[in-house]
């Protein structure tokens, strides 16, 4: 005797028990589910020998005993409704003759439900049966076989009271089935053999049917073929073979969905890549067409199955072996998986590393930068040079590695906007002006006339493709020139609101060998490795071409004869977009540079603007031409410079604090006249400075008035580089008062006069987007044209002193009072700023509020938000390059 | 068309809880379940019950449960189940057993009955459901399987009071008695469930009957039975010993005496019995009969287990029938007094359980001196602060 347990964990102990238990019984259930559903596999087919309805009944007996214990056994048949059932089947003469008037037990029975009886004396069906029937049975089984005409049931008896259980009662349902399945297609098969026979009467017709099917045995591939009635008229050997599980089916007459079901629910055949498809019928989408699907067979056979179905309703399938190339098949998925989880790995590490090393480099580029500004000795001056030539190769390689890690992961993503098909041409050939001028070959746009203003499409794609092929044009050519067509491809466009384009470069240059031109898009390949190298290059620009072709569903490709010239292309299809007139204003394509870069005589210059990023842009867009560049941040220091500095052109902003550009405008005049102008003091009689309004009010009337007050030029903001450098062209003074100005220009320092003088970076930018009608919120044109033209590092700084200026008037804007004049002076500083950053419905909600400072509750929010989502976009922007 | 519905009341007269029930029902009465504390007005339910309504009815521990809640508070709670099901056929009787004699011969009569009523005179039903009078089950258990066979399952639970006073009574319509078998038959045209355990797990304290009579252990290993279980369960009678004799209903329904029947996945399935008194010879008294020579091992429960242990029986009733709670229609529930006594407190969170198990599909809920059912293995018994679920699909 033990003690008693002290256990503390009751009921995690139970809870254990119970799960093993409720696992055992599980599997019990499993493994008892299996194994009927293998008895029910085995009965059919054994019953599916049977060619005679006779034959199923006897043999169903001897199958049902496997399953159910009993006694004794027979099938009782009522052909007809009302008629008495009749023992047609029977496991011992003793039953083989009985008869039962059909009772309501029977009727149940027949109705559907095996039904045990514990003891046949308390039944009124079996009063009537003889002594000796009675003396044998006490218990019985009724299993219903259901039958569309008549009654067909099987009786199992025992002679010990109440023998049948649950258990049996189920297993006996499924079998009652299972003979009605059977009897079925063997009634099926009795009325064919007997249609075949009346069918095959003349010998002529049996020996062309006996060729028919020796031929259709002789084919290697599985067939078979099934009537309207979707019964089965002949299979092959082939056939019979591959599915040999049940060979004994597909045998003519029977029906190919009851074969069908039983393949499937049997587990012998399963349905690869497609949905459930047993029916004919539900198939009848696919009449007349050809329908492939792969069986994948239990014993690891992979199968082709091909079925046709034929107009008349008759099905042929064909099954091929495929068990081998579907292995090939797997390998190859399974080492194109693995490959494919290495490359992600290979282009997450170089993202990762690019990114990574870009931002230091970014630094290096800006220290070199200062540095260059300092006064460095000439030796000095080369190796900064060679420092900042060999770091910028380097950003290059960095930024194509980046393009083609994020399109490798999938990630590249193209703008849909309007795309002005001769700005894109304008932006490449602004950008190799130079270039080609200073290797002596010209560089020539065409724009095909036939083709629309403008396309629906990445700009920033486009020209990154045209820019990769411009750019190795200029480096392998050396006499001639170089081309730049956009023209409709060969190939019609899809519909009427398409067109299909052909960007192409074409050169005159070395051309490249046919073996070359195989390797041309493929990374890091590099047609002239010498030139490469000495030119630098990553050998990724073309296969990063290749790659946005294919986002945009379009194709690269090149055409080159050596020493004749190359041609690269791409060719891709886009809507057409419906691009505003005003859109159109900027300078014809083939309009003549404007951009003297260092050509010129240089001038002396004074800005006035309050907005820090403008004054950025502005030293950006100047600072290339040699100009001396004089920054004041108000009309009132604007006043005191122009006293104190010769300078040949001013540009005052119309709005700023302290003394506005009309203000700042009226005095300087009013200096002039008084001749109180550091330019007349060295030169009295020379001409009137000319003054030029910046500004962002575009009102009708605006320019007007400014005119009549005296400026020179309006000049409205954004301004591109071209109009800028356009304006100063205008009104820069003659060669002989400018050389009158400079032998007399040792003038006190506009340092003096609290004036910044300072420098830019790069060249180059475009800002013509009209705002007041432009619906998208922001520009993103105008920003990948800053990025582009003016170099990562110049649009990372300049967007954080524009995220320092927003933030601070908005915040004057937070605490202005409605209606003030203080935030018309913020609103309109905004409009003006954020116009030059393509942000255009912030400059446009600026302006509303300009107009109207009484609505500062209202567009408040509105400025926040859309300052937010700019801000965001920026951002994302500085991160991404 | 198979409908159920069920309803509960804690009230002493049942005649509008019935009409409640009813009022929901869709379609024919085919079989009502009544289930009431014996402190319910059984007369004034029997008028409002129609005499043509096959009446299945026993007297259950101070109340129900229903899918409602539980309705056990001042010992008059009563319920109903009733079932519409005019594919399917159903028989009740309700005998009398006048005498001890008479236990085999009555529940003989009972089950053919019921299967004339049903009109399937011969037919093996598809399950039977049992209340008895206490102290007759395992003999009324097998006089059904030798009159029909072993095949069948039956489940119920038997009559109870609310004190352990004699005051259990079996009813239909029009006749209750206070010794005698209520018994159904069902062949429903919708499937069947049903799940029989405890919540107790077995210890590792386990002795064989060395003397027994009836329902009284004499002696284990050949020492008096009381006292060998007092020292079993770490003196929980210790007080009816020392007072040479008493009931022990209360300090015993943790720790009962289980005999194991049909094991699974190498645990034993284990019947209960419920120690409820002492003699002053030193005997142990049982809920149910035990025999010289069987091994009894004391069980240990919690109460947490006996709260939540209903609802697991409902699942395994599901699981078995291979239903999911959409296709499950309501069920009846048989859940041991001594068991409810223990837990009392806690009734609504075992009534929650099991309606939330069964999907608050319609039940009824007694609370028995004694359960029957059916385990895994097919076969019958009776036993002690069981757990016996029969769900109806749909």
């Amino acid at each position: 005797m033990s003690k008693p347990s002290d256990s503390q964990d009751t009921g995690l102990e139970e809870q254990l028990r119970e799960a093993l238990i409720a696992l055992e019984q599980a599997t019990a259930r499993e493994r008892q589910t299996r194994l009927e559903s293998e008895f029910l596999l085995e009965s059919l087919r054994d019953l599916g020998f049977a060619e005679r309805t006779s034959e199923v009944y006897g043999r169903s007996l001897e199958l049902l005993q496997q399953s159910i214990a009993f006694d004794d056994a027979f099938v009782l048949r009522a052909a007809f409704a009302g008629e008495p059932l009749e023992a047609v089947a029977a496991t011992s003469d003793l039953f083989k003759s009985i008869t039962f008037a059909m009772g309501p037990h029977f009727e149940r029975v027949k109705a559907g439900a095996a039904i045990p009886v514990y003891d046949i004396s308390a039944m009124q069906e079996w009063a009537d049966q003889p002594a000796d029937v009675g003396a044998r049975v006490v218990s019985t089984l009724s299993i219903p076989v259901p039958q569309e005409i008549g009654a067909t049931i099987i009786v199992c008896t025992s002679a010990k009271k109440g023998a049948f259980n649950a258990a049996s009662v189920q297993a006996a349902q499924r079998f009652g089935l299972l003979v009605s399945q059977a009897l079925r297609m063997t009634r099926v098969r009795e009325d064919e053999l007997q249609t075949a026979l009346v069918r095959l009467s003349s010998q002529a017709e049996r020996d062309q049917t006996d060729f028919m099917l020796a031929a259709v045995d002789a084919l290697g591939e599985g067939v078979f073929v099934v009537d309207a009635q979707q019964r089965i008229i002949v299979t092959n050997e082939r056939y019979r073979q591959l599915y040999r599980e049940l060979a004994d089916m597909y045998v003519p007459g029977i029906n190919i969905e009851d074969v069908w079901q039983l393949e499937r629910q049997s587990g012998f055949v399963s349905l690869v890549d497609v949905p459930e498809a047993t029916s004919i019928n539900a198939e009848a989408g696919w009449l007349g067409t050809t329908r492939t699907n792969r069986h994948q067979l239990r014993d690891g056979t992979t199968i082709r199955a091909t079925d046709r179905l034929l107009p008349n309703g008759w099905l042929v399938g064909v099954r091929v072996d495929i068990s081998e190339l579907a292995e090939k098949e797997r390998d190859l998925t399974l080492a194109r998986n693995e490959a494919q989880a290495a490359n992600a790995v290979k282009t997450e590490f170089l993202a990762t590393v690019s990114h990574e090393i870009r931002t230091p480099l970014n630094a290096i580029l800006g220290m070199l930068g200062l540095i260059q500004r300092d006064d460095l000795s000439h030796s000095q001056q080369e190796y900064v040079s060679v420092a900042e030539t060999s770091a910028r190769n380097l950003l290059m390689l960095l930024n194509d590695i980046l393009d083609v890690s994020k399109m490798e992961a999938g990630k590249l993503a193209l703008e849909d906007e309007d795309v002005i098909l001769a700005q894109i041409v304008r932006d490449v050939v602004r950008l190799y002006r130079d270039a080609a001028q200073a290797k002596g070959i010209g560089l020539v746009p065409v724009l095909d006339p036939a083709l629309p203003a403008g396309v629906r499409a990445d700009a920033g794609r486009l020209r990154q493709v045209l820019i990769n092929f411009v750019s190795n044009a200029i480096k392998f050519t050396d006499q001639g020139q170089v081309k730049i067509v956009i023209e409709p491809a060969p190939a019609p466009a899809s519909d009427e609101n398409h067109v299909r384009l052909r960007l192409s470069v074409e050169d005159s240059g070395a051309g490249i060998s046919e073996e070359a031109q195989k390797r041309l898009f493929q990374p890091f390949e590099q047609v002239g490795a010498s030139v490469e190298r000495r030119q630098g290059g990553t050998g990724l620009g073309l296969n990063i071409c290749q790659r946005i072709a294919e986002a945009m569903d379009g194709q690269t490709g090149a055409r080159s004869v050596l020493g004749e010239g190359s041609t690269f292309w791409l060719e891709a299809e886009f809507p057409v977009a419906e691009i505003a007139p005003s859109a159109l204003q900027s300078a014809p394509l083939d309009a003549p540079a404007t951009r003297p870069k260092r050509a010129g005589r240089s001038l002396r210059l004074l800005f006035a603007d309050d907005s820090p990023s403008n004054q950025l842009l502005i030293r950006a867009m100047l600072t290339p031409t040699g100009h001396q560049i004089d920054m004041v941040s108000n009309g009132l220091e604007a006043v005191r410079a122009l006293e104190t500095m010769p300078y040949d052109i001013a540009f005052l902003d119309i709005s700023m604090p302290e003394m506005d550009g009309r203000e700042a405008l009226a005095a300087t005049l009013h200096r002039q006249q008084a001749g109180q102008l550091a330019r007349q003091e060295i030169n009295p009689r020379i001409a009137p400075l000319p003054i030029i309004a910046i500004t962002a009010n575009v009102m009708e009337g605006d320019r007007e008035q400014y005119l009549k007050d005296g400026f020179a030029e309006v000049l409205a903001k954004p301004f591109s580089e071209e109009d800028l450098l356009h304006a100063i062209a205008l009104y820069a003074p003659k060669p002989s008062e400018h050389a009158r100005m400079e032998t007399s220009s040792a003038r006190p320092s506009a340092r003096d006069a609290d004036v910044v003088t300072g420098t830019g970076t790069d060249s180059g930018t475009d800002m013509a987007a009209d705002f007041s009608t432009a619906q998208e919120q922001v520009d993103r044109d105008t920003l990948h044209r800053l990025i582009q033209n003016f170099g990562a590092e110049f649009f990372a700084t300049s967007v954080a002193i524009f995220s320092d200026e927003m933030n601070s008037r908005i915040g004057v804007l937070e605490t202005a009072i409605s209606g003030g004049e203080d935030v018309r002076r913020e609103a309109h500083a905004i409009k003006g700023s954020a116009a030059s950053y393509g942000l255009i419905s912030l400059s446009a909600s600026a302006a509303r509020l300009e107009h109207n400072p009484d609505i500062l509750a209202d567009t408040l929010p509105v400025l926040r938000a859309q300052w937010a989502h700019a801000k965001a976009i920026m951002e994302a922007l500085c991160e991404s390059t | 068309m198979f409908s159920i519905v069920s309803h509960g009341s804690n009230t002493d007269t049942p005649a509008q809880v019935l009409r409640d029930t009813l009022n929901q029902l869709q379609g024919p009465v085919s079989m009502l379940f009544a289930g009431m504390s014996v402190e319910t007005d059984l007369a004034g339910f029997q008028a409002e019950a129609a005499l043509d309504v096959q009446i299945h009815g026993s007297t259950s521990c101070l109340g129900v449960m229903t899918n409602q809640g539980a309705f056990v508070e001042g010992g008059k709670g009563c319920g109903f189940l009733a079932i519409s099901d005019e594919a399917g056929a159903y028989g009740s009787a309700v005998l009398a057993v006048e005498a001890d004699d008479d236990v085999e011969a009555a529940a003989r009569s009972a089950i053919l009955t019921a299967l004339a009523r049903a009109g399937r005179p011969g037919e093996a039903p598809e399950l039977i459901w049992l209340s008895a009078t206490p102290g007759i089950e395992e003999r009324v258990i097998a006089s059904i399987q030798e009159t029909i066979g072993e095949g069948v399952p039956i489940c119920g639970g038997t009559a109870a009071d609310n004190e352990v006073a004699g005051g259990w009574m079996v009813f239909d319509g029009a006749s209750a008695h206070g010794s005698g078998i209520a018994l159904s038959v069902m062949f429903p045209s919708v499937s069947l469930g049903y799940a029989f355990h405890s919540g107790y797990r077995p210890t590792s304290t386990k002795g064989r009957v060395t003397a027994s009579e009836g329902r009284q252990i004499l002696s284990i290993d050949g020492q008096p039975g009381a006292e060998v279980y007092n020292e079993w369960s770490g003196g929980r009678i210790e007080q009816a010993l020392n007072n040479k004799g008493g009931s022990v209903i209360a300090n015993t329904s943790l720790a009962p005496l289980g005999r194991a029947r049909d094991a699974v996945a190498g645990f034993d399935y284990y019947l209960l019995s419920h120690p409820e008194s002492v003699s002053e010879n030193s005997a142990l008294g049982l809920f149910s009969n035990i025999d010289v020579g069987d091994e009894i091992v004391l069980m240990e429960g919690t109460e947490d287990n006996l709260v939540q242990r209903a609802a697991r029986v409902a699942e395994n009733a599901l699981e078995m029938a291979r239903l999911d709670q959409s296709r499950l229609s309501g069920a009846l529930v048989i859940y041991c007094a001594g068991c409810m006594l223990t837990v009392q407190d806690r009734m609504d969170e075992v009534a929650q359980g099991v309606c939330q198990a069964l999907g608050d599909k319609p039940f009824l809920g007694s609370f028995t001196f004694g359960e029957q059912g059916c385990f895994i293995g097919g076969s019958n018994h009776h036993g002690n602060l069981m757990i016996s679920v029969v769900v109806f699909g749909d």
